[in-house]
């Protein structure tokens, strides 16, 4: 009996570990990122893409990309190469406040989630 | 008069239910095709900036964005799909693309009657633009001014039959600056814009009939050539006006939309700089051939993060301009200088200077700020201090403008 409730937990580890563990919360303007189970750095990532993202436009923007592989205006690939480019977009954005050191966290973020939505 | 109350209705009839079916409100027509905000194109509208450079080359169309199949989203429902696919085949944007820009100006100048006057111009005005199923793009303008009437009015055929070159044609002004008339903070256009010699009605922002084709090479190099009827349609001359431009852009967001790469990793002046160096040259005749004349140009643009620098020198030749038999030469210089201050404020500074043989010298010095409200919501303040052979004007100008 141990033996077969070992074995039902062990299933349902797997199951859970091949859930796409990207979890999006709210929609418009509140659409908000569950972190809790991202890695401790990508945690903390996240705390910085909250910050700098919001500045110029709602997570849902980030939420849709990530979600269907495309970016929602441009309506090209949004993979890891597009990742980058964004990034560097956003750098370069006259208001954005972001730099070079928030763009080399937040874009592995950005490829950490596209890896949890692939899974 | 009433034509117009009820065209204003009419339009307003039309606008009305496209704003309230979305969720799109009190954006222009590009911002609710594209859901994206007024700044991804603009500095301070109606300034354009990298991108909005880049989206208005390519004739309206999303820079990289080409469906070649129904736009249509995983989330839509059989019938949702089906509807979208419907408007795709025929060609029609899904929504209207028509938006409006309002203005008042409010001036001061103690040698005018009345010295403040609050009701120094209003403007309404239609325009409607954007793309056809990523192939035709066009724009076409209406000024409710009983003056003013029709602006630009164009379609861009986007590299017809894979041919490397896109063909523009309608009422529109030929490419010749690097910069649109309406591609500044400031609210006097540049000065050269309206400049006309003694009675040549050439003006460098004027709209005329044309053909032009035009096209990015590579991603960096932007070429134009046109024939146009030339700048008096009542002209009885035959002849046409042949104009071509070239630019270049080094560093910063090409002109095909892209970004550039930067090193994360280390820090370069190319990371924020841009640098785009244009010519042009427009050959005309007009007074029934009398006057022969032409205008050549070099300009610059200069921008490094928040701050842009602009550059520009003309120099033109007229035989006989005004029927006396004299030749004229023209000369114009403009140097400008803007910075963007948090996300909205943008105070500019404009020296201009302007030499006709004949009618003299004539500087401006144009200091100005604009405050975007919101994206769509402008207010701005502009010192005029011109001095001519004849006159020196000092004119304030304060301006609200809104565009939906």
């Amino acid at each position: 009996m141990k033996k077969r409730i070992l074995i039902l937990l062990t299933l349902l580890l797997f199951a859970a570990g091949a859930e796409a563990k990207l979890v999006v919360i709210g929609s418009g303007n509140d659409t908000r990122f569950d972190p809790s189970g991202f890695p401790p750095e990508m945690q903390k990532a996240y705390k910085l893409m909250e910050v700098k993202c919001v500045k110029c436009h709602s997570l849902e923007r980030a939420a849709i990309a990530l979600q269907t592989g495309i970016a929602p205006i441009t309506g090209g690939l949004f993979d890891r190469n597009a990742t980058r480019a964004y990034g560097i977009k956003m750098l370069r954005k006259p208001d954005s406040n972001m730099t070079k050191q928030d763009v080399k966290i937040v874009v592995p973020l950005l490829n950490y989630m596209l890896g949890e939505v692939e899974h | 008069m009433k034509a117009q109350i009820i065209l204003i209705l009419l339009t307003a009839g039309l606008i009305i239910p496209c704003l309230s079916a979305t969720s799109a409100w009190a954006i222009p027509a590009f911002a609710r095709q594209y859901k994206t905000e007024c700044k991804t194109c603009h500095t301070v509208f109606p300034e354009r900036n990298e991108f909005g450079d880049a989206f208005e080359k390519n004739g309206f169309i999303w820079p990289g964005k080409v469906h070649t199949t129904p736009p249509t989203k995983a989330t839509l429902s059989p019938a949702e799909r089906q509807k979208a696919e419907a408007m795709y085949n025929s060609g029609l944007p899904e929504q209207l693309p028509v938006s409006l820009l309002a203005q008042h100006d409010v001036t001061y100048n103690s040698d005018a009657q009345p010295n403040f006057d609050l009701d120094a111009e209003t403007e309404l005005e239609i325009f409607a633009a954007g793309n056809f199923r990523n192939q035709v793009g066009f724009w076409a303008e209406y000024n409710f001014e009983p003056d003013k009437t029709t602006g630009e009015i164009y379609l861009q055929l986007q590299q017809p039959y894979n041919l490397p070159f896109n063909v523009k044609l309608g009422e529109f002004q030929p490419k010749l600056s690097i910069w649109k008339a309406n591609d500044r903070p400031s609210l006097s256009k540049f000065g050269y814009n309206g400049m006309k010699v003694g009675n040549n009605d050439f003006t460098i922002a004027g709209e005329q009939g044309a053909v032009e084709l035009n096209g990015v090479l590579g991603s960096r190099l932007f070429v134009a050539a046109g024939v146009t009827n030339g700048p008096d349609p009542k002209s009885a001359n035959n002849g046409k006006d042949y104009y071509g431009h070239i630019s270049v852009r080094i560093g910063g967001t090409d002109f095909l939309g892209k970004e550039p790469e930067v090193d994360l990793d280390h820090d370069s002046v190319w990371d924020y700089l841009t640098l785009t160096i244009g010519s042009f040259g427009y050959f005309g005749s007009n007074a029934d051939g009398v006057n022969d004349f032409y205008r050549a140009g070099l300009e610059s643009e200069t921008l490094y993060k928040r701050l842009r620098v602009r550059v520009s020198g003309i120099y033109g030749r007229d035989d006989d301009p005004s029927g006396t038999g004299a030749n004229v030469d023209s000369r114009f210089a403009l140097a400008q200088v803007e910075y963007l201050i948090g996300s909205g404020l943008m105070p500019s500074m404009r020296f201009e200077f302007q030499d006709i043989d004949e009618e003299g010298i004539t500087r401006r010095y144009i200091p100005g700020i604009s405050y975007a409200l919101l994206q769509n919501v402008r207010f701005a303040v502009e010192y005029l201090h011109e001095t001519t052979p004849d006159e020196t004007i000092r004119e304030t100008t304060g301006r609200v403008t809104l565009v939906f």
